[in-house]
């Protein structure tokens, strides 16, 4: 450990901003209280992957609808059933003050100036929620921030296509060889029921790192993120996190402290 | 072991896409607002806006009437918005007063996030900042300096054409000083009970909306 920070792993950004008020509240304490506070730069890039892009898809699918229900079929039609239940979702918390659909004029602008402030606000916190970003692997997507113009937004996350791109996480990942023999064995272990999709990418990617035949291109890192963050918190004093199925296999052999954000617990059922 | 100690705030934050229209940069700031040459303009639009707020009070005018004639009205509503955080922060109001005064404040920012039609994203992330800093919390909630702030900000949407460089240091003020919560709209991990309601949520609503 070279650091005192607690990293906080992606998903505790999504605790922070759950429907569930029991577990806004528990996320919110650790974001206080836990000092000193650390995230790996990618967490900055999956949030934006998994929130930031999908609220663009939203704002794009009002901003083109000429009614409630047009914006509701084109969500549910090309953004998914998880964009369509953020419209639902907005229009929860803009009708706590009495929300009129009629004009639907008014009611999109209204519902694109939450969105917009949304968009800006949410990524906005992620950085300036701790007290450190560690960037091993400088990774160069994780620095590239939402950019709006006059009417919309750019929210692309480009792939990684070129050798130009000053991403070191080959030579991270590389630099934990013996910890990724480890996993490998500890994954090998797991019953199916025990492992998941995402464990078995980690390990076909940490038997290529091994065995050098690893070229990390395109979305590849994005298939292995709890690797990386597991890996990047390995310089902290511990990870914090709600993801118990990726990391408690993998914290023992990659030698990173793990503590679990005790999720299941603070639902309301 | 290389380390960003900042891939800091300034670095994360919306650089320019394009180059928003120069426009005539009219607007003041609070403390200029009340100074000096200022005072009779200020007056005549207070007036004004009193004008408005006391017909929006009784119900006489409506948002569509206020608008009419959009970019006029649009102005006129920005400036009293601007006027009325610019009296919260009026010490020598009693506290009664600047409370209700700021209470109309919030009222105005909800009608402006319906009606400035010719509000850009920039606008857009200041105005539901400001509409979400404030949801549920009276004039109480809010320390000085964090109502100056609202001010500043307030003051920033009068420009027609507010640029996205403009746009970070009144965020970073505002969010330095007073939370800016998140509207939540993250649904992993929801119920089917909890999606059922949220699908019947955009039900009524399309059905107020169809109901012509």
């Amino acid at each position: 450990m070279a650091f005192p920070h607690t990293f906080f792993d992606t998903d505790l950004f999504f605790h922070r901003i759950s429907n569930d008020p029991k577990v806004v509240a528990a996320a919110g304490d650790e974001f206080s209280k836990t000092r000193p506070s650390a995230i790996s730069a990618f967490t900055i890039l999956e949030f934006k992957g998994a929130y930031v892009q999908k609220l663009g898809l939203l704002r794009e699918k009002v901003s083109r609808s000429d009614s409630l229900r047009e914006a509701s079929a084109r969500t549910e039609n090309s953004g998914g059933r998880g964009v369509k239940l953020m419209l639902a979702l907005l229009l929860k918390y803009l009708d706590v003050g009495g929300f009129d659909i009629r004009p639907w004029e008014e009611a999109r602008r209204q519902l694109l100036v939450h969105i917009d402030a949304e968009i800006y606000a949410s990524y906005r916190s992620i950085a300036s929620s701790v007290d450190k970003v560690f960037d091993d692997f400088q990774c160069s997507r994780s620095q590239e921030p939402p950019l709006f113009s006059n009417t919309k937004w750019k929210l692309q996350i480009s792939n990684c296509t070129s050798d130009a791109i000053p991403c070191h996480v080959q030579q991270f990942l590389k630099q934990y060889e013996a910890e990724l023999i480890s996993l490998i064995q500890a994954i090998d272990s797991l019953t199916d029921d025990e492992s998941s999709r995402e464990l078995k990418n980690i390990k076909d990617i940490a038997f290529t790192i091994i065995h050098s035949s690893f070229y990390c291109s395109s979305k590849t890192c994005r298939k292995i993120g709890d690797l990386l963050i597991g890996l990047q918190s390995k310089v902290g004093y511990e990870l914090l996190t709600s993801n118990f199925r990726e990391h408690d296999p993998m914290h023992f052999p990659l030698k990173y402290r793990l503590r679990i954000f005790p999720l299941a617990a603070l639902r309301i059922k | 072991m290389s380390t960003i100690e900042n891939i800091s705030e300034h670095d994360l934050i919306m650089p320019v896409l394009e180059q928003p229209v120069k426009t005539d940069d009219k607007v003041v700031n609070i403390d200029d607002y009340r100074s000096k040459s200022d005072t009779v303009n200020a007056n005549r639009i207070f007036q004004h806006g009193a004008g408005i707020l006391r017909a929006k009070h009784n119900r006489v005018i409506t948002s569509d009437d206020v608008f009419q004639s959009v970019s006029e009205a649009s102005q006129y509503l920005l400036d009293e918005t601007f006027q009325l955080i610019v009296e919260v922060n009026d010490s020598e109001l009693d506290i009664v007063e600047r409370s209700n005064l700021f209470d109309m404040w919030k009222d105005n920012l909800r009608i402006l996030s319906r009606n400035a039609n010719h509000f850009l994203v920039s606008h857009n992330i200041i105005l539901g900042s400001l509409i979400n800093s404030t949801k549920k919390k009276d004039l109480n909630n809010f320390k000085v300096e964090v109502l100056k702030a609202f001010a500043d900000a307030t003051n920033a949407l009068r420009k027609p054409r507010l640029q996205s460089q403009e746009v970070e240091p009144l965020m970073a003020q505002l969010s330095q000083l007073s939370c800016i919560p998140s509207t939540g709209l993250l649904n992993d991990g929801l119920s089917g009970l909890e999606e059922m309601n949220l699908d019947s949520i955009i039900l009524k609503f399309i059905k107020d909306e169809d109901a012509k």
